[in-house]
């Protein structure tokens, strides 16, 4: 790392490894740039690196952290790599001793390493409680060599439990700590730190999981739901439609106009791009493993009612409820909420999806269009998810699209399988903030990927 | 104007735009230094009202170069942006050869240059001086004419079947502004040189008050862009405050003979800011004029006090 093209190039890999897309032509403006600017300082240096490198908004705080902690002084570097060294240090201490104390009758149990950084996190109390209880099968009267594989078992749902317990913010360190990195301490310590510093310096609301939103920032939840709902409104389609105004010559119909003229082109018609508003149609959880997310789900419903104005909304929970002339009648989404939760049979109930999608089909059809959009929003945790993988296959094919937001962390996917069978049917979308809709609602969402 | 933009130095540029009265930062000008050095368009990001457009207006000046602005929106087709047949001549002119036995008219006769209309991107490719090309809100538009956009500013070159290959003569500066409605294209973006612009700290602010409206007093200006700064922070707003919205009412104030905010004044006033009905309720209700003006005077003291003593980089609408 010694010449700026290394370093550059060093840059660039860590910028990658904190999910920055740099194509090798973006790499070469940045190194053409450097060649250009005339004072070679840092805050130029800097910019001339950001301009050709970075473009999205939401990466320059990923660029701001990496590059503060990437090009510093020699001395500086130093302190880093050692503290970097004494962190591997310990995280190898960590799991050597996870590895001592996950044993069974002095034989280690098989464990993959996602719980095995489950187990590292957890509290002391906790660990200590494992332990005893695998101190204490080890030496159980007539525990065999064969009990293995249940304890195994046992131990698994133990962790697995507290996986599905950790925060978002646990959730990022283990995301951080299973990270590929890149073999080269001088980079891979720079990728650890600034993926710890996180942030985007936007809003932080944007970035908030929903479930932790407080009762006094609905009103802004809502508002920042009406604003990105908009986007929803209009769609251009490839179709025509006649217009007075001078567009595109519709040759067809001018000519047939113009026949009255002998052909000559006396009276010209134009035409011009349709404007396609789809029709929306929305199924909400509200059932109990979805209350923690309710004051997102429902300023989510009234945002995109109030703003878009083809809309169906419905929620469920063990069977389907209309709700859209809730939403229609009232403009106050206190007034909008406190009749619903009084009125609906749905809220806190179990879940079972397949009802609902059944409900939907059947006395529903006529929304079922190929122009509608269904929106599913739900954390997939529902009763008969084969029956609902069929019934959401059946659907599928009579809309346009469908467009699964998840409340569930990606991270958390692959421990519920209905995900995987469900992801077969529609468009599936991690949604648990508003940074996550805000993407989404900036996707071409009539388009299928 | 290629020779000037050869030997173009960043401390030039700085010059420039400080001459165009366009408060700037190193970061800004960099970008906007390489784009032109190394003939790649430059996407603009960023709130609407902090300066985007008013970038290419600048630069036009800078370089006594005509702006060729092409406003996008939903439908924009190749038509409207690139060329059109004028079919109505052509057809004049077809008519008129007939009742002249005289004249053989040729296809070539009706699809000449004479009879092209040029549409924006035509006019900046054929433009004899290198021109700046302003393709504004391009997030308005629809991705296939994103598509046909990018390929168009990869090789600066246009293909008229009737014509031929148009090929530019000089490469135009090419400004993209995006207010983030819908995401671009990856493609699009790798092409460009990227800058992103926020809303500008008090500071800047009150530089550009300062400079855009030299009859404003110290303390008025200070106060206005801590109130806007407040605004933009505290509420949640459908349309936060610009700064041309912010300079609408630093004038406004100086016309009512104001030399400090108070609390009737900003009542009266208030519409200039916030231009949305649910956004004025917003106001009085979560914040009022009373409380705006007492924070206003708090802040504005320890800040400006904060500011006076370490002296900040400027930057942004001019």
């Amino acid at each position: 790392m010694n010449s700026l093209a290394d370093n550059i190039v060093g840059f660039i890999q860590i910028l990658r490894q904190l999910g920055v897309r740099i194509s090798t032509a973006e790499t070469i403006d940045a190194v053409d740039s450097l060649t250009i600017i005339d004072n070679f300082n840092q805050a130029e240096f800097k910019a001339a690196l950001k301009s050709t490198l970075i473009k999205h908004a939401e990466d320059q705080a990923a660029f701001n952290h990496a590059f503060n902690l990437f090009f510093v002084p020699p001395e500086a570097k130093q302190q880093q790599q050692s503290a970097w060294d004494s962190k591997q240090q310990l995280d190898l201490e960590q799991s050597k001793q996870a590895d001592e104390e996950l044993v069974f009758q002095g034989r280690p149990l098989e464990i993959s390493e996602d719980l095995k950084d489950v187990y590292k996190m957890l509290p002391e109390k906790e660990k200590q409680r494992l332990q005893e209880f695998l101190e204490k099968t080890s030496t159980g009267k007539n525990v065999k060599e064969s009990f293995q594989p249940v304890v195994e078992n046992l131990l698994k749902s133990s962790l697995s439990f507290w996986q599905r317990q950790l925060s978002t913010e646990d959730l990022a360190q283990l995301a951080a700590a299973r990270r590929q990195l890149l073999g080269h301490d001088e980079l891979d310590h720079v990728v650890d730190s600034a993926a710890g510093l996180g942030g985007t310096g936007g809003n932080p609301l944007l970035y908030k999981n929903m479930q932790e939103i407080a009762e006094q920032e609905i009103p802004q939840v809502t508002a920042l739901i009406k604003r990105l709902a908009s986007r929803l409104t209009t769609r251009i389609s490839r179709r025509f439609r006649m217009t007075g105004r001078r567009k595109l010559i519709d040759i067809r119909k001018s000519i047939r106009r113009n026949m009255r003229y002998g052909g000559i082109m006396i009276s010209l018609k134009y035409k011009t791009k349709k404007i396609h508003k789809p029709n929306i149609v929305i199924v909400c959880d509200v059932s109990a493993s979805m209350t923690k997310y309710v004051r997102f789900t429902l300023p989510l419903l009234f945002g995109l009612s109030s703003v878009v104005k083809n809309i169906e909304s419905f929620i469920f929970a063990t069977d389907l409820e209309r709700v859209t002339d809730y939403f229609r009648h009232s403009n106050d989404f206190a007034q909008v909420t406190e009749e619903l939760i009084t009125n609906s049979a749905q809220m806190g109930q179990g879940t079972n999806l397949f009802i609902a999608l059944s409900s939907l089909e059947e006395h529903h059809r006529n929304l079922l269009t190929p122009s509608t959009l269904l929106f599913i929003i739900s954390d997939a945790n529902t009763l008969a998810p084969q029956e609902t993988a069929s019934q959401l296959a059946l659907i599928s094919q009579k809309v346009k699209r469908v467009l699964w937001l998840n409340t569930q962390p990606q991270e958390r996917w692959p421990q519920n399988s209905a995900i995987s069978l469900f992801s077969k049917y529609c468009a599936m979308f991690e949604c648990y903030s508003l940074a996550h809709l805000t993407k989404i609602l900036s996707l071409n969402l009539t388009r299928q990927s | 104007m290629d020779d000037q933009l050869q030997q173009l130095t960043s401390d030039e540029l700085k010059a420039a735009f400080e001459a165009q009265g366009y408060i700037s930062d190193k970061e800004l000008l960099t970008t906007i230094y390489l784009a032109i050095k190394l003939q790649k368009p430059l996407l603009i990001e960023g709130a609407p009202g902090v300066g985007k457009t008013e970038i290419a207006k600048v630069l036009s000046n800078i370089f006594q170069t005509e702006l060729i602005r092409l406003q996008c929106y939903e439908g924009l087709d190749e038509n409207k942006a690139l060329y059109e047949w004028n079919y109505q001549r052509q057809l004049i002119k077809i008519q008129m050869s007939r009742e002249t036995a005289s004249q053989t008219l040729t296809e070539h006769d009706v699809f000449s240059p004479e009879y092209l209309l040029e549409r924006p991107l035509l006019k900046a490719i054929r433009a004899e001086k290198r021109a700046v090309l302003l393709i504004d809100e391009i997030d308005k538009t629809d991705e296939e004419f994103e598509a046909f956009l990018f390929e168009i500013l990869s090789d600066f070159q246009i293909s008229i079947p009737e014509l031929g290959t148009v090929t530019a003569n000089h490469i135009p500066i090419v400004i993209l502004t995006s207010n983030h409605d819908r995401e671009l294209s990856e493609g699009l973006r790798r092409r460009c040189v990227y800058l992103y612009i926020d809303y500008p700290s008090i500071e800047k602010e009150i530089n550009i008050i300062r400079t855009k409206i030299p009859e404003a007093t110290e303390k008025l200006a200070v106060q206005i862009a801590t109130a806007v700064n407040h605004l933009r922070h505290n509420l949640t707003l459908n349309k936060q405050p610009s700064i041309a919205e912010t300079l609408d009412w630093t004038r406004a104030l100086i016309a009512m003979h104001a030399d400090h905010l108070d609390p009737t004044l900003i009542q009266q006033t208030m519409g200039l800011l916030l231009k949305n009905r649910d956004d004025l309720l917003a106001f009085q209700k979560d914040l009022g004029a009373d409380k705006l003006c007492s924070t206003v005077k708090q802040t504005a003291k320890s800040n400006h006090h904060h500011a006076c003593n370490c002296p900040g980089a400027a930057s942004d609408k001019g």
